[in-house]
């Protein structure tokens, strides 16, 4: 494992992958500074840039479109969903964690299950739930349905890192007569920081591209997330637009470029620490 | 004009401009120089008030599809200042426009002022009475601009999704008007390669033998003889078998949904004989002609890989620009073929426009004013000078202007006036039977079953949804 | 400090089984409301749907009991799904346990700079699947792809890949897993983290090789992250439907239909809301059984694994 050799082929492999991995991002960075009539005449397409075609593009994609709100409106809902289920979900696993009763571990594998129901079985309920109560076309209406949806995934990642934390911890504390909630404040949560992070990750992950809550939900365009927008992409009955579908997917995997580059260490160095459960 | 613009955007304030300015920005390309050069407030009455709901705010939900929101989009600045309202635009594909749609028209009250409905689904939508009665705005002077003229829309387009007979359930019927046509219409013309025509001393195909013995002349390695919608998608049996099943003097159904009788003839011989037609022109299509919706259809042509199709007259648009099209100057079109002594004709396609009953009732009345502002003569112009969209309009296709430019529109118009309406959209299954057999016959492509069993797989299954849905007793 | 040292365990000792009562409903209660109320009730009102003929404008939303069921059991079109489903479910889990396991191998050899390589392969993971659906049309575009270009550049005759019923489903795994092995990846290589080195050190001074290695030692190890990515990947393959709208809407001829896609269609593409929701919950008791199952084997593994 540590010859010489062994390590030059394994270099070799790893810029392969990371060229295999790249090529389709670049093939669509690449379409999405053609013309639509040269990406269907042109097989391979060539490399001359044209400047003002791109800006036409992209152009077309950031603003007429919408893309760029909708990405920043994909953002807010999920940075808000995924802190309410953090702020609900960590003292929901602390007690699974440390404070044991009758069928607590049947109620965390039942709290786990909710986050395997098909999203067709809930979408039209949540809808009229969000309308009864007048959140439809607003950011709580998506909100409050997305914290259901990543709160069992936080509340069962999170139960892993607090198993982690040995029991002495706590119990010195629990001597100090501390309360649970002094306990988990000022002592837990500061060595679990790092399985919030994970947990908050994991649970951004599954709720950043949803599509049919937000479907029902969202009427107003000024509203859409990316998810919606890029719906519009695709429609059987109508010549799609192979340059804009390619600068729509530039632009949205732009900000995860940069979250899956920079943050992506702390998602495994955070599992890591907290072991997979 | 140029007084109404410049007076027109000091009073807006400062976020609005900007706005303007990046929508004004993004059209630039195709737009360049349209929004001063082409006025449309001059071609509005004098007299008649477009200002009485300054103020108000609208949405409306409308097709994200076609080219339709774009064109609103470039013309949003002169909406709002000609009317001094403002319009909200929420623009989804098909499926989520459906959903949307219906959503809103079950609520107690929609979000929306005006919907954008698919013509196939008026029986759905207007027959299930959820939108407004629109005679008495129509008929009132104070609320409909003079020159507005709903005699001028296509007739069809019309009875397809404007007049519909609510209390025995008719499409067509009747003289209540519930919804305008709008934002465009259209049928289905030929395409074909005028230069490859000629070149082999070849007329467009008047009946189906010309059209596939024309296919069987002009194939090549590079040019294919002809395409059709083959993969399994929506147009396969709508635009290509449907077609050739009409025009060869196939009747899709008999009887009625409401006489519980309403009896598919899909496994006639003119069903059978229409697939057929398809299969037998498989040799001459391009090699992928099973894995060809709409999108790789339009591809494929504006690329000039296929010397004819029959197609939707709306692809007229990607079809006759040069920037998306090699073949812009070098296509013709024509009337679909038929069997002679058949008329040349094919589906109704096309959309409605109408004002939800549960629309905030306050805002009715501006719902209305806007309405007429987007079926105007004017902006169906300019949509289809921009876009090359087909106008519901009659004198949109005979403006002379216009005409001169694109010559495709008379036979888009002819196409638009013979155009039938597909007997399956009377029902809410229509998407559900689409389905079946696009499936089917796509098998059939694929060569795992013939044009007969297929039919008959059809046949079966229809009558069994249909049974199911109480159309057929 | 001494006073609350020795009063704190007599003063909270006697009070503490009430005490703990409320602090466990304070702390859970939260999340077990949020739960009830965004989870269980729409679960129960789809329950009730699936009991009625609702659809979006004919059906008047009556009572018609099992109806549905039944039509479903007889419906030749959801065995069809159902057959995708388990088609798509078993061949993408398997691709990608086996490539998520590789992959977490290969980067624990800790190459320089193998962080970018990471964050580009992780990258699927995080993109919309409408998207990742429409870019994999474009790639596998018959006329011009750059994949299929690529295949007969090189000589070759490319497959079918979205245009025959029995490649098209396997289209559907290959783009599935190229998307979720990252996902896969991250959960194994985590855990390949955390194990502890003196096992592995123990292993070489007995003289075992890198394979006996992996495979009696490593692979046992890693058993509770594989199981459990490979129970979310199985449910999340099962339940998703985005990624079959963007890249074949169900076709060729039903070929990629799944019971997600099927369940989709029925309740947003023809508005069968009544039946969609049986659909749907038909998928509920496939899904409770099959986590139930393996969600034990998981905990079985994990106890081993301590």
């Amino acid at each position: 494992m540590r010859l010489r050799p062994g390590r030059i082929v394994a270099y070799v492999f790893l810029v392969a992958l990371g060229l295999i991995g790249i090529a389709p991002f670049i093939y669509l960075a690449v379409l999405s500074t053609k013309k639509r009539i040269e990406i269907t005449a042109q097989v391979p397409p060539t490399l001359n840039f044209n400047w003002a075609q791109i800006t036409k593009n992209y152009n077309e994609v950031l603003f007429s479109q919408g893309m760029l709100s909708f990405t920043l409106n994909s953002l807010i809902i999920v940075a808000a969903a995924t802190a309410i289920a953090v702020a609900i979900g960590v003292p929901a696993a602390y007690a699974f964690s440390r404070l044991k009763f009758r069928n607590s571990d049947s109620l965390a594998s039942t709290i786990l299950s909710m986050r395997f129901m098909p999203p067709i079985a809930v979408a039209i309920p949540l809808f009229l739930m969000i309308k009864t109560v007048g959140l439809q076309d607003t950011y709580p209406g998506l909100i409050l349905p997305y914290v259901a949806f990543s709160l069992p995934l936080v509340i069962w990642i999170m139960i892993g890192f607090f198993d982690e934390v040995p029991r002495d911890i706590d119990e010195a504390a629990m001597i100090d007569g501390g309360s649970h909630f002094v306990i988990l404040w000022s002592i837990m949560l500061p060595i679990v920081r790092p399985g919030i992070l994970t947990a908050a990750l994991f649970g951004a992950l599954f709720i950043w591209n949803e599509f049919l809550v937000a479907l029902y939900v969202v009427d107003s365009r000024s509203l859409q997330t990316i998810s919606l927008g890029a719906a519009t992409l695709v429609s059987a009955q109508r010549p799609i637009d192979w340059n804009i579908a390619a600068a729509v997917g530039v632009v949205t995997v732009i900000p995860i470029l940069f979250f899956s580059l920079f943050v992506q260490r702390y998602i495994v160095r955070g599992l890591t620490a907290g072991a997979v459960k | 004009m140029q007084d109404n613009d410049e007076g027109g955007s000091p009073k807006k304030p400062m976020g609005a401009n900007r706005r303007d300015m990046l929508r004004a920005m993004a059209a630039l390309g195709l737009t360049t120089g349209v929004l001063g050069r082409f006025g449309i407030s001059a071609a509005f009455g004098a007299d008649f008030d477009w200002k009485k709901y300054a103020g108000t705010k609208l949405s409306i939900l409308m097709t994200g599809d076609e080219n339709d929101h774009r064109a609103l989009a470039d013309l949003m600045p002169q909406f709002e200042s000609d009317t001094g309202m403002t319009l909200e635009v929420t623009s989804p594909a098909l499926g989520p426009l459906i959903e949307k749609t219906l959503q809103n028209l079950q609520a107690p009250q929609s979000s929306f002022e005006l919907i954008n409905y698919l013509g196939f689904l008026t029986t759905q939508q207007v027959g299930a009475g959820y939108y407004e009665e629109l005679n008495s705005y129509l008929e009132d002077p104070a609320q409909t601009p003079p020159d507005w003229d709903f005699a001028d829309f296509l007739p069809p387009a019309v009875a397809n999704v404007s007049i519909f007979d609510i209390p025995s359930g008719t499409l067509g019927k009747g003289d209540r008007i519930y919804g305008i046509p709008a934002l465009h219409s259209g049928s289905v013309i030929l395409f074909y390669r005028k230069d490859l025509f000629d070149a082999a001393g070849l007329q467009p195909p008047k009946t189906w033998e010309e059209f596939h013995d024309a296919a069987v002349k002009l194939h090549t390695g590079d040019v294919a003889g002809a395409s059709f919608i083959g993969a399994n998608d929506f147009s396969l049996a709508t635009v290509d078998w449907f077609t050739r099943f009409i025009t060869t003097g196939g009747k899709l159904m008999s009887g009625s949904p409401q006489g519980k009788d309403f009896k598919p003839n899909v496994d006639s011989p003119e069903g059978v004989g229409a697939l057929q037609m398809l299969i037998d022109l498989l040799p001459y299509a391009p090699a992928n002609v099973t894995k060809y919706g709409f999108a790789e259809n339009v591809d494929g042509f504006s690329t000039g890989k296929i010397a004819q199709m029959i197609f939707w007259s709306t692809i007229a648009g990607p079809i006759f620009n040069p920037e998306n099209s090699m073949v812009a100057e070098t296509t013709g079109t024509a009337p679909v073929p038929a069997k002679p002594g058949e008329v040349p004709r094919a589906i109704q396609g096309g959309w409605g426009l109408g004002i939800p009953k549960n629309a905030d009732p306050a805002k009715k009345a501006a719902a209305w004013l806007a309405l007429t502002w987007l079926t105007s003569k004017a902006f169906n112009k300019y949509e289809t000078e921009t876009y090359q969209i087909d106008a519901s309009r009659i004198s949109s296709y005979n403006d002379p202007d216009l005409v001169t430019k694109f010559p495709y529109l008379t036979d888009s118009l002819a196409a638009s006036s013979t155009a039938e309406v597909i007997p399956t959209s009377l029902i809410p299954e229509f998407f559900q039977l689409n389905d079946i057999m696009n499936v089917e016959f796509n098998a059939a492509l694929l060569g795992t079953q013939d044009a007969k069993t297929a039919c008959s797989k059809v046949q079966a299954q229809w009558e069994d949804v249909l049974r199911k849905a109480g159309h057929l007793a | 400090m001494t006073i609350a040292m020795s009063s704190a365990p007599t003063a909270s000792q006697p009070s503490k089984p009430e005490n703990r009562r409320l602090v466990i409903w304070l702390m859970l209660g939260p999340a077990v409301i949020y739960l009830i109320i965004f989870s269980i009730y729409p679960l129960i009102h789809s329950l009730r749907l699936s009991f009625t003929d609702l659809t979006g404008t004919g059906g008047s939303g009556n009572w018609v009991g099992f109806q549905n069921y039944a039509y479903l059991l007889s419906d030749p079109q959801f065995w069809n799904a159902a057959k995708n489903s388990a088609i798509m479910v078993t061949l993408a889990v398997a691709l990608q346990v086996v490539l998520g396991v590789a992959l977490a191998m290969f980067f624990k050899l800790e190459l320089k700079g193998d962080w970018i390589v990471r964050g580009i392969l992780l990258l699927p993971m995080l993109m919309t699947p409408i998207v990742v659906g429409v870019m994999w049309r474009a790639l596998l575009n018959p006329d011009w792809g750059i994949i299929d270009w690529s295949i007969r550049a090189i000589g070759l005759t490319p497959p079918d890949w979205l245009g025959s019923v029995d490649m098209a489903i396997i289209t559907l795994v290959v783009v599935d897993s190229w998307q979720w092995t990252p996902f896969v990846f991250v959960i194994v290589f985590a855990r390949l983290q955390a194990l502890p080195q003196d096992v592995f050190e123990a292993a070489s001074v007995d003289g075992a090789g890198a394979w006996t290695t992996f495979w009696n030692i490593t692979l046992p190890m890693l058993m509770p992250a594989i199981v459990f990515a490979a129970v979310f990947r199985a449910v999340d393959a099962f339940r998703s439907f985005d990624l079959i709208y963007g890249l074949s809407y169900g076709g060729p001829a039903r070929g990629t239909t799944t019971l997600a896609f099927f369940a989709f269609q029925n309740g947003f593409q023809f508005q069968n809301y009544g039946y969609a929701a049986a659909v749907a919950y038909s998928m509920l008791i496939i899904l409770a059984v099959g986590t139930t199952v393996l969600l034990r084997y998981v905990n079985i593994r994990v106890a081993e694994g301590r």
